[in-house]
C-alpha cells in the first residue's frame, strides 16, 4: 500500500518588526497584548503600513535556497477571509506565490509564499494575544513526494538546516508550524493540523497512516477530512467541519499595492546567500579529503562548518574535521545548543588543537578545555592556566607517581608478572589520577614498564 | 473668511470661537443632529491654542473649530460609524489626518453624525437618528457625510471632514449648499479611517467657503509614510494659489448628464456655468458614453470591499459583532458582498466590476485630456422628504453622477449652484488626478460672482 | 429587521445591477494608484504605551493579566 505524504510548512521570519506595522517582534519575553498597536489588532480604521522589506527578501532567500524560480509577475498580497479569534481583521493576508518550483532534497516545492502570523488563541480558556498577530512567516508547500514518516522526517531535517543557513528565520526555535496531507492508495486525503515539530510530524504521520491502514484493513473507507495532532496524547483527532467546503473569498488587499521582484534584486540577494548545506558537504570531502560522514556533520550548520574551514587553514584537516565531529558536537549537544551560541570560535579550536599537536596538553586535556569553551568564553590557554592544567613535562613528578602506583598495588604488579598485560593499564590510570591527567598516557605505560619489568 | 482673521488678529479668542459653536450646537442640534458627541475637552484645547497665539507659535487652523465624521479615529472620542456595532468604541489612536490638523492648531469640536458605516446617501441609515437638512428643512441632508456637512450649513462649526467613497462628501454637500472637495484617491492619508471601500475612499473637506476649504485640505493633504496607498506628493499651498481669473480655463459638459439629472438641476448647473465663462472659462462638450455603467460598478466593487472590511467587527476585542445589530442597509451590503465575493461567483460579478472600472476610468481620463475641468451635476434628483420610503436602487441611484470620480481616483469639488425653490443645488467639478487647485479656483471664481 | 425582506431585496439589487452591467473584455482595475513594491525598512521597533491601556478598556471580555477573553474553542 503505496503512501503519499507532502508538507506545509511555516516559520517565522527573523525581522525586528511585523510584516505590516512597526510593533516588535520579540513577543516571548512580552506580557500578553503589550507587543501591539492598532494595526496588529484590527482596530477600526487602521491600515496595513508599507510591506516588510526584510521580510521579502528573506522569503527570496529562501525561494532561491530551495531552488524556486522566482516569481516575475506582479505579486498580490491577498486577503484569506476566515473567523477565528487569533484573527484580529477577520482575515489573513498571503502573498501570491513568491518561488515556484523548486526542490530540496529529492522534494518538489510547489510554492514559496510569505504571510502573517495571527495571534495565540487558547481554546480551551478563551484567552487571546495578539503578540504574535502580524509577525511575517514563509510558508512553503511542497509537492506529496515522501512515501514514509521516516522519509518526511528526513525531509523536514534538511529543510530546517537550510532555513538555518539563510539566517532569515527566526532563532530561537520552536516556532515551525507544520500541515501535511497523507493517503494511502485507495483512500481520500487526510490533513493533519497542528503539529509543531520535526518529531511531532513523524508521530502523527506514524499514528495517522496506522489509522488509516487499519480503517483498510477493516473494509471502511477512509474519508476525506481535516484532523488535528494532538501533541500529548501523540494522536491524531478529526476537527468539526462545516459541510461545505471553506471558501475564503481570497482578493487582493486594496490597502497593498503588489509587488513586483525584478532581476536585480533577485541577484542581488543572490550574492548573499550561502553556498547549500548539501554542496558544502560534498565541497570538504573534495577539497578537504576530510571522510563523508564528518562532513555532513560538519555542514549541518552553517557557522560551523565556516569554522571548520578557518580551523582546516592551519590544522590538518581530517584532525580538525575529528575533532568537530566528536568533541565539538559532543560539547554542543551536552548544552543543547548550536555552534553559534556557544561562542566557541575557530581561534580557539585552532589554539587548543596546536597545543596538543605540540604535546604541550594531553588529548584528555584538550577534552575538558573543550568542555569549558561555552562556559568561560576565554581561550583555551587561559583556561589551562586557570585551572593548572598544563602538561606535566617533569619526569621526576611522573617517576614519583609510577613508583607510589606500583608501591601502593602489589597484586596487579603481580598479575603483570605473572601473564595479565592488562593489569598494567589499571596502574597507568593510577598514575594519570595522582597526576590529575596531566602525564602523557604513553609515556606513563612505558615508565610503568621498565619498573616494573626491572623489579 | 472672517473668522480666520479674525482669530489671527486676537479679535476673536480661540475659546470664544469654540464656544460659540458649542452654545449653538446646544441650542440647535436637538432639531438638526448633526453630532454624535461633542469634545469635552473642547474648550480646554482652545485655551491652549489661545496660548499659542500668544506666543505667536501658532499653526494654519488656530482656533478654528472642527467637526468630524464618525468614522475617522480621534483619540478619545467615539468612532462609532452610526452603528450599535460601534457605539462604545473609543477611538485608542489618531487618525493621520488629525494628527495634521492637531499639528496645526484646529479644535476637533465633535462627531458628527453620518449614514451607518456610511453606507447610505440621505443621513437616515443612521443609529443614532436622520439628521435634518439645515438649508431645507424637513429634506434630508443627503449622505452618507450628513452631520458634517449639516454641521456646516447650521453654523455649528468652522470646518467639517467627512469621507467620499461615492459620493459622500460632494452629495450632502449640493443638497446642504457647502463646499465639499473629494481629493484625488491617495493624496489624503486614509490611516485611520474605517472603511467603506478601500480602494474608492477618501477624506476631505466641507465649509462654508472655497477659501477655508482649501485650507483644510493643504493641511491634510501629502504623503504617509504610514500607508502603502499613498501618493509621493510634497506639503500642498492651495491657498497662495487661489485665483477666481478663469481665463485659460476650458471647462468640459457631458451632453449625458442631461439624460440622466433633473431639468430644473440642469438649468441651475448651466447657470453657473454662465458664470464662469463670464470670468474668462470656455465651456465645450465632452463624452461620456459609459456613465450608465458606472454606477453597477461602483456597488459591486463596495459590497466585497465593504464585507471584507467588516470582517473585524467580531465583537471580540471592541464593540458588538456587526451582523447581530446593524441596520437594514448594512446588512444587505454584507450579505450581497459575502455573496458575489465566493471563488464561483467572484469572475461574475466582483472581477467583472473591476474590468468596468478599467473602462470607466479610461473614460474620465479621456473626457479630462482636452478640458482643465469637467463641470456637470452633482446629484440626479433634489433630496427627498426625511421618512420618505425609497427603495434601496433609488437611493443607489443619487450617486450615478459621483461615483465616476472615485472609481477614476480624480478630484471633485462641489460648490452651490443656485436654489430649486429653496433647496440648494451644487455644480460639481471634476479634475485630472491631482489638479485639486483647478477645481478649487473655479469654485472660489463662482463664489466670488455669487458674492 | 425583517432579514428575509433584506435578502429579497438584496436578491434584486444583485439582479439588476447585473444585468445593467453587461459584458466586457478589460483588465481589472484593483489598485487606482499605480504603485508597485510599497515597502519599508525593517527599522527599529516602535510602540505606544498608551495603545495598550486604551484598547484594553473597550475591549468587552478581558483578564487581569491582559488577555483578550474570546468564545472557548470548538475546534476539535
Amino acid at each position: 500500500m503505496k503512501v503519499t505524504i507532502g508538507f506545509e510548512i511555516h516559520e517565522q521570519l527573523a525581522t525586528k518588526t511585523k510584516l505590516f506595522c512597526n510593533s516588535p517582534t520579540n513577543y516571548r519575553d512580552a506580557p500578553p497584548n503589550t507587543n501591539v498597536c492598532e494595526v496588529c489588532t484590527g482596530m477600526p480604521g487602521a491600515k496595513p503600513m508599507p510591506v516588510n522589506q526584510e521580510a521579502v527578501d528573506a522569503v527570496i532567500a529562501i525561494a532561491l535556497m530551495l531552488n524556486c524560480e522566482i516569481v516575475k509577475e506582479p505579486i498580490y498580497i491577498l486577503r484569506k477571509h476566515y473567523d477565528y479569534p487569533d484573527l484580529p481583521s477577520g482575515y489573513q493576508r498571503t502573498s501570491m506565490p513568491i518561488g515556484k518550483n523548486g526542490e530540496l532534497a529529492g522534494v518538489k516545492i510547489w510554492e514559496v509564499h510569505l504571510e502573517e502570523d495571527p495571534g495565540k488563541y487558547d481554546p480551551t480558556t478563551g484567552k487571546v494575544d495578539y503578540n504574535r498577530s502580524g509577525v511575517p512567516l514563509v510558508e512553503i508547500v511542497t509537492a506529496p513526494d515522501m512515501h514514509s514518516p521516516e522519509e518526511a522526517r528526513e525531509f523536514l531535517k534538511e529543510l530546517v538546516k537550510v532555513l538555518r543557513y539563510t539566517g532569515r528565520v527566526r532563532e530561537e526555535g520552536g516556532t515551525m508550524r507544520v500541515d501535511t496531507n497523507v493517503s494511502i492508495e485507495g483512500g481520500a486525503r487526510v490533513e493533519i493540523k497542528n503539529i509543531n515539530s520535526i518529531r511531532g510530524a513523524y508521530r502523527a504521520l506514524k499514528f495517522e497512516i496506522t489509522r488509516q491502514k487499519n480503517l483498510m484493513k477493516r473494509g471502511r473507507v477512509v474519508k476525506r477530512e481535516t484532523r488535528a495532532y494532538l501533541e500529548s496524547q501523540m494522536i491524531t483527532k478529526g476537527m468539526r467541519t462545516k459541510e461545505e467546503a471553506e471558501d475564503y473569498r481570497y482578493i487582493p488587499d486594496p490597502d497593498i499595492p503588489p509587488l513586483l521582484i525584478s532581476e536585480e534584486k533577485i541577484e542581488e540577494i543572490k550574492a548573499t546567500l550561502p553556498e547549500a548545506p548539501h554542496l558544502k558537504e560534498k565541497r570538504f570531502i573534495e577539497q578537504y579529503g576530510i571522510k563523508s560522514d564528518d562532513a555532513r556533520i560538519i555542514a549541518s550548520e552553517l557557522e560551523l562548518a565556516n569554522a571548520f574551514e578557518e580551523v582546516a587553514k592551519v590544522i590538518p584537516p581530517q584532525l580538525a574535521a575529528t575533532w568537530i565531529r566528536d568533541e565539538v558536537k559532543r560539547v554542543l549537544e551536552y548544552n543543547g545548543i548550536t555552534f553559534k551560541e556557544s561562542g566557541i570560535t575557530p581561534a580557539h579550536l585552532i589554539e587548543l588543537l596546536q597545543l596538543v599537536l605540540n604535546d604541550e596538553i594531553t588529548l584528555k586535556t584538550a577534552k575538558k578545555v573543550m568542555e569549558l569553551l561555552p562556559e568561560k568564553r576565554t581561550s583555551p590557554k587561559k583556561i589551562i592556566e586557570e585551572l593548572g592544567l598544563k602538561k606535566l613535562r617533569e619526569d621526576s613528578l611522573v617517576a614519583k607517581a609510577c613508583d607510589e602506583a606500583i608501591a601502593e598495588n602489589p597484586k596487579a604488579v603481580e598479575d603483570y608478572l605473572s601473564g595479565k598485560k592488562e593489569a598494567l593499564n589499571f596502574l597507568v590510570g593510577q598514575v594519570m589520577r595522582k597526576t590529575r591527567g596531566r602525564a602523557d598516557p604513553a609515556k606513563v605505560l612505558e615508565m610503568l614498564r621498565e619498573r616494573v619489568e626491572g623489579k | 473668511m472672517g473668522v480666520i482673521e479674525e482669530l489671527q488678529s486676537g479679535a476673536l479668542s480661540a475659546e470664544e470661537n469654540v464656544l460659540r459653536f458649542l452654545e449653538a450646537i446646544e441650542a440647535r442640534d436637538g432639531e438638526i443632529n448633526a453630532f454624535i458627541e461633542v469634545n469635552p475637552r473642547a474648550i480646554e484645547e482652545a485655551r491652549a491654542v489661545d496660548e499659542k497665539i500668544k506666543q505667536g507659535r501658532a499653526g494654519k487652523l488656530a482656533g478654528l473649530a472642527i467637526a468630524v465624521k464618525s468614522n475617522i479615529n480621534v483619540r478619545g472620542l467615539r468612532a462609532t460609524c452610526a452603528s450599535k456595532t460601534l457605539e462604545n468604541y473609543v477611538a485608542p489612536y489618531d487618525a493621520t489626518v488629525i494628527e495634521r490638523i492637531r499639528r496645526e492648531d484646529g479644535i476637533i469640536i465633535g462627531m458628527t453624525n453620518m449614514d451607518e458605516f456610511a453606507c447610505g446617501s440621505s443621513g437616515e441609515t443612521s443609529y443614532f437618528g436622520p439628521t435634518q437638512n439645515p438649508a431645507a428643512r424637513g429634506r434630508i441632508p443627503g449622505g452618507s457625510s450628513s452631520g458634517s456637512a449639516a454641521a456646516i450649513a447650521a453654523n455649528f462649526a468652522d470646518l467639517a471632514l467627512g469621507s467620499d467613497t461615492g459620493g459622500s462628501i460632494r452629495n450632502p454637500a449640493s443638497h446642504c449648499g457647502v463646499v465639499g472637495i473629494k481629493p484625488t484617491y491617495g493624496l489624503v492619508p486614509r490611516y485611520g479611517l474605517i472603511d467603506l471601500a478601500m480602494s474608492l475612499d477618501q477624506i476631505g473637506p466641507l465649509a462654508r467657503d472655497v477659501y477655508s476649504a482649501a485650507l483644510l485640505l493643504e493641511v491634510i493633504a501629502g504623503y504617509n509614510p504610514k500607508e502603502a496607498t499613498t501618493l509621493r506628493v510634497s506639503q500642498q499651498n492651495y491657498t497662495s494659489k487661489l485665483s477666481a481669473d478663469l481665463s485659460g480655463y476650458t471647462i468640459g459638459f457631458a451632453k449625458e448628464f442631461e439624460e440622466y439629472a433633473a431639468k430644473e438641476i440642469i438649468r441651475e448647473v448651466k447657470h453657473a456655468l454662465a458664470k464662469l465663462e463670464a470670468q474668462g472659462a470656455s465651456v465645450v462638450e465632452v463624452e461620456l458614453p459609459s456613465l450608465d455603467k458606472a454606477l453597477p460598478t461602483y456597488y459591486l466593487t463596495v459590497f466585497v470591499e465593504f464585507f471584507s472590511a467588516t470582517r473585524r467587527f467580531d465583537g471580540r476585542r471592541y464593540g458588538y459583532r456587526i451582523e447581530e445589530v446593524c441596520g437594514e442597509e448594512v446588512l444587505r451590503r454584507i450579505m450581497l458582498g459575502r455573496y458575489i465575493s465566493q471563488k464561483e461567483y467572484s469572475g461574475r460579478y466582483y472581477r467583472r466590476a473591476l474590468q468596468f472600472r478599467s473602462l470607466i476610468k479610461k473614460e474620465m481620463l479621456e473626457a479630462l485630456s482636452g478640458v482643465d475641468l469637467i463641470a456637470g451635476p452633482t446629484t440626479p434628483k433634489l433630496p427627498h422628504r426625511i421618512g420618505e420610503s425609497i427603495d434601496p436602487l433609488a437611493m443607489y441611484a443619487y450617486d450615478l453622477l459621483t461615483v465616476p470620480a472615485n472609481l477614476a481616483g480624480i478630484p471633485a469639488g462641489v460648490i452651490k449652484a443656485g436654489e430649486v425653490g429653496d433647496v440648494p443645488v451644487g455644480i460639481q467639478f471634476h479634475a485630472k488626478p491631482l489638479e485639486e487647485q483647478k477645481i478649487l479656483n473655479a469654485m472660489y471664481a463662482l463664489e466670488g460672482g455669487r458674492a | 429587521m425583517d432579514e428575509e425582506k433584506v435578502r429579497r431585496e438584496a436578491e434584486r439589487v444583485l439582479k439588476e445591477l447585473s444585468e445593467a452591467l453587461g459584458e466586457i473584455n478589460l483588465e481589472e482595475t484593483y489598485y487606482v494608484v499605480e504603485e508597485i513594491n510599497v515597502t519599508r525598512n525593517d527599522a527599529e521597533p516602535e510602540l505606544n504605551p498608551e495603545f495598550r491601556k486604551a484598547a484594553l478598556k473597550i475591549a468587552p471580555h478581558k483578564d487581569d493579566e491582559g488577555y483578550y477573553i474570546a468564545e472557548v474553542g470548538s475546534w476539535v
